[in-house]
């Protein structure tokens, strides 16, 4: 894949996008292996020693039922970190299977389609989300489902603009021409062209997702105590912050760490993509 | 020589684009001059430097490009200013251009800011320049429109750029360009972007315009049968270097530099039998970025000797105020004076 | 005298505001009709989830009968579209007020702090966007990209927290929360307004960078045109057409996080009114709330394209 071999040069040259990169994968390995690095259980609680300001022994204090707030940030990380890759992952594929469907056939249900999406394009994400939290009720799965919905209809534009560009390509009509169905033409030719902007969005997508998602459970929409999640675990900050401000600094800087590598790594993607003009004219 | 008035005098003028690949000598020490009311042609393959000369003129190059060395020496109403030394954002090399020097641009779809009407475009440059007032600028613009033979100009005026077509684009460019009475037009490929006969249209429209205005043009082309068409005087440029320089008749019928001889062999010619080949310059240009030592053609020359690989030949006269820069004239040329 | 710069333009874009405003009439009957479906999309017997958990056998008959419930369908529908256009928006399931008169007073608060936002985030990204766009890729524009990245990347909740805890806890300058005076609008509307702030500058940034590289920039400057003039007159007056188009959705971000912030600072808003009512399963509020805010969105989408295409010359047809 040429998109590989050049995001492969652009990090090479690129100090700050590879450190991102590597950011963001050591986020994901936390994610991973969150049961075996944390130092205490997330849901012990000790009212003995409820309300800690950070000390050696817990870096990041503890909160109001005495639990380790660094635990807890770590399996957040966890949390975050599936909420937000799944419905980033569902609304892409639901969305690009679509919108290459559509983009290839026309027709009616082309028409059809981009009418729904453009409808639902007019409502921001979140409102979008807590319809859908409305009728499935709050839950980790809520979250996933209102969010993948949320993000279908930029993924269906996205994937059908390319599908219609490649469409009138004259190798696609010599590919037709000689017999082939439709099924191997997405295959061959439209999902080549298509996967490198895919993959760019979707990593764009990502920081939104996870904002979203964290603003949904810091709602009270998502994801429910006692599991963790650093949205949540604001919440439940914010009625502490005169006495315990420092409760805001685990989940606020995993947030802000999380959303920022993800952001930088799509921007290096997407510059490799398209190289802006790097000189004035 | 003839005694021409100078208008413009450049003198070994360097424009070099400092990058992260290197260091680009887009313009690389060139001299010449344009004398008033008459037309300079600058011919050459893109990329050879013709467009910054122009903009290096109007102070127009954008960073990362900067003039590093030479004069550019304007002659302003009895004074000599130098461009090179101005302030390109400044009040003086403001007042000049627009006004003083005016310059068009290749496409004038691009050119025009397409949120604006012609006549609100053309007004704007008359009110910089001239303290009328509006309605006498108007009228100006008007005028100017018809001067350059835009069908029912009072109307015209109001008309956003996508509404004409690409001949009256031009025009409207060429209007705007010359509102302000301009001692010196500079033209950057103006008809390469046009049909044929719109191409015969607007020069013809410009030679005309040239006798009405009494302005100098200087003609940016890589078309030689529009610089034979229009230009009372030629430079032949490559790879930022002036070749050779002289009136339009010497360089036509008698041109001393191979790449000229070869620029005009690769010329179609209707008159001639079906089975003569056309004849092409052999490689490629190479890139500013890399230039050749000795002489930048040598690569590419089906004369090239020995001595052009290793040394770089001066800018030789060759009679007739015919320049040129070729190992081949050195017997019999004298030095010119830089 | 023609109203929008010609006469042919005059009535093609009178069409389109008519068509336009045609359009809002269907848009809204959908959505009556999707919040009608709310009833039996939520698992659950409607009538039950509309009397409460709690409720006497006797109140969830009499909601059973007033809302059709036992009837077919189509009746149930029409019942509710009828009672929807007339204004009755049903009762809360709590407060047994009508959903109507506990929403009214929140839309003028929200409407406010919306609006103050947006305010805010427009004056903002429109000047540095400009600046960074003109100082491009200088220390200026590298110093207004990096506050604009912090921006973006800090979830709102956690700058509202943040600025609650030194402007209110600490400094003790402004209110914690609540609607009480002028003060209490700045933390909420500084709040909201940055974050689309950051987002709306480096988009400014990229649209007025596009622009200052297109050739009829060149033209301006070979004119002699000042430089400001350039930025200001030739080249915004070009990125403005994308620009209206992002303040539009910009608006609705801004409602969007509005629902945030009225929380983090209780705020007597529609939005904070909207998640108490899903949090205590009050769905005529919901309903309500949410028949509001879509609307909104509607009515915003559709000035946003009558400005898009007054602003651009070029647009002749819809």
């Amino acid at each position: 894949m040429d998109f590989l071999q050049l995001v492969k040069q652009r990090f090479a040259r690129d100090r700050v996008g590879l450190i991102f990169a590597i950011l963001l994968l050591a986020i994901y390995l936390v994610a991973l292996t969150a049961q075996w690095i944390m130092p205490y259980d997330p849901m012990k609680m000790d009212l003995r020693a409820v309300f800690n300001p950070p000390t050696f022994a817990h870096p990041l204090g503890t909160d109001q039922f005495g639990r380790d707030v660094l635990s807890r940030v770590i399996l957040a990380t966890q949390v975050s970190a599936r909420v937000a890759t799944a419905a980033a992952v569902i609304g892409l594929t639901i969305g690009t299977a679509l919108g290459m469907y559509v983009g290839y056939v026309g027709g009616l249900a082309e028409s059809i389609v981009m009418r729904l999406t453009d409808i639902m394009l007019i409502f921001p994400t979140i409102m979008l989300a807590i319809v859908v939290v409305t009728i499935a009720g709050p839950s980790e799965w809520g979250v996933i489902i209102a969010l993948a919905v949320s993000w279908i209809p930029p993924f269906v534009r996205l994937s059908r603009a390319v599908t219609l560009s490649v469409r009138e390509e004259l190798y696609v009509e010599a590919s037709i021409a000689v017999g082939s169905g439709r099924w191997q033409v997405l295959r061959h030719h439209i999902w080549p062209n298509i996967s490198s902007p895919i993959i760019v969005q979707g990593t764009l997508t990502l920081p939104i997702v996870v904002l979203s998602a964290s603003s949904l459970s810091f709602l009270g929409l998502g994801v429910q105590p006692p599991t963790p999640e650093w949205g949540q675990m604001l919440n439940a900050a914010k009625d502490f912050l005169r006495t315990s401000p420092y409760l805001l600094i685990g989940p606020g800087a995993a947030l802000f760490i999380f959303v920022l590598a993800s952001n930088m790594v799509g921007d290096a993607l997407q510059e490799t993509l398209n190289p802006r003009l790097k000189q004035r004219k | 020589m003839e005694h021409k008035t100078p208008l413009i005098e450049v003198k070994n003028l360097k424009t070099y684009f400092r990058t992260d690949n290197g260091v680009c000598r887009a313009v690389d020490g060139i001299s010449f001059s344009i004398s008033a009311e008459k037309t300079l042609g600058v011919v050459g393959e893109s990329g050879c430097g013709k467009s910054i000369t122009a903009r290096s003129i109007m102070a127009l190059v954008d960073p990362p490009g900067r003039i590093e060395e030479g004069e550019i020496l304007f002659h302003r109403k009895g004074e000599v200013v130098d461009l090179t030394k101005l302030d390109p954002k400044g009040r003086t090399m403001r007042d000049i251009r627009g006004n003083d020097i005016a310059m068009i641009f290749q496409d004038p779809m691009t050119s025009l800011n397409p949120v604006f009407t012609i006549g609100d475009q053309i007004i704007e440059g008359i009110l910089l320049h001239r303290k009328i007032g509006r309605s006498n600028a108007r009228r100006q613009a008007i005028e100017m429109l018809e001067s350059v033979a835009m069908p029912s100009p009072e109307q015209r005026v109001d008309d956003y750029p996508h509404q004409l077509s690409g001949g009256m684009r031009q025009r409207a460019m060429i209007a705007m360009a010359l509102s302000c009475n301009p001692a010196l037009l500079i033209a950057d490929e103006p008809t390469t972007a046009l049909d044929v006969t719109i191409q015969a249209q607007v020069i013809e429209l410009m030679r005309r315009l040239q006798k009405d205005f009494k302005a100098a043009i200087m003609f940016i082309t890589h078309d030689l049968g529009v610089i034979a068409n229009i230009a009372d005087d030629v430079i032949v440029m490559y790879l930022g270097e002036v070749v050779e320089s002289g009136t339009v008749r010497e360089i036509f019928h008698n041109s001393k530099h191979p790449y000229t001889q070869g620029l005009m062999n690769s010329l179609p010619v209707l008159t001639h039998d079906r089975g003569r080949r056309l004849v092409a310059i052999e490689g490629n240009v190479p890139s500013s970025f890399a230039v050749p030592d000795g002489c930048r053609f040598a690569p590419r020359c089906p004369h090239v000797m020995e001595v052009c690989r290793q040394r770089a030949p001066r800018l030789l006269d060759v009679g007739n105020g015919h320049r040129a820069a070729c190992h081949l004239n050195e017997t019999v040329a004298l030095e010119a004076p830089v | 005298m023609p109203l929008f710069g010609g006469h042919a333009r005059d009535t093609v874009l009178l069409r389109l505001v008519v068509s336009r405003l045609l359009f809002i009439i269907p848009a809204g009957l959908l959505l009556i009709t999707f919040l009608f479906a709310l009833f039996h999309i939520i698992p659950g017997d409607p009538a039950l989830l509309l009397a409460g958990d709690n409720a006497p056998a006797h109140i969830v008959e009499a909601i059973r009968e007033a809302y059709g419930f036992n009837k077919p369908l189509p009746v149930q529908y029409m019942t509710y579209m009828l009672n929807v256009l007339q204004g009755d928006l049903g009762v809360s399931n709590f407060s047994r007020d009508p959903v109507v008169s506990l929403i009214i007073p929140r839309i003028l608060n929200t409407a406010l702090l919306a609006f103050w936002a947006m305010m805010f985030a427009m004056v903002v990204s429109l000047s540095f966007g400009c600046v960074s766009a003109m100082y491009w890729n200088t220390g200026v524009d590298k110093a207004i990209t990096v506050v604009s990245l912090i921006g973006i990347c800090t979830p709102i909740f956690v700058s509202g927290l943040l600025g609650i805890f030194f402007f209110s806890v600490k400094l003790g300058v402004l209110p914690t929360g609540g609607f009480n005076s002028w003060q209490s609008l700045i933390l909420p509307v500084i709040t909201l307004g940055a974050v689309e702030a950051a987002l709306l500058t480096r988009m400014v940034r990229s649209t007025m960078i596009n622009a200052l590289n297109q050739d009829y920039i060149t033209t301006a400057r070979a004119k002699g045109v000042a430089e400001l003039v350039v930025v200001f007159k030739h080249a915004l007056r070009n990125a403005l057409l994308p620009i209206i188009t992002l303040f539009g959705l910009g608006f609705g971000n801004t409602l969007g996080g509005s629902v945030v912030i009225e929380t983090i600072f209780t705020w007597p808003g529609l939005g904070r009114l909207m998640i108490e009512s899903i949090l205590t399963r009050d769905l005529p509020v919901t309903q309500g709330a949410l028949l509001f805010f879509a609307m909104t969105f509607i009515v915003v989408n559709l000035i946003v394209d009558v400005l898009y295409a007054y602003v651009d010359p070029r647009i002749s047809y819809d």
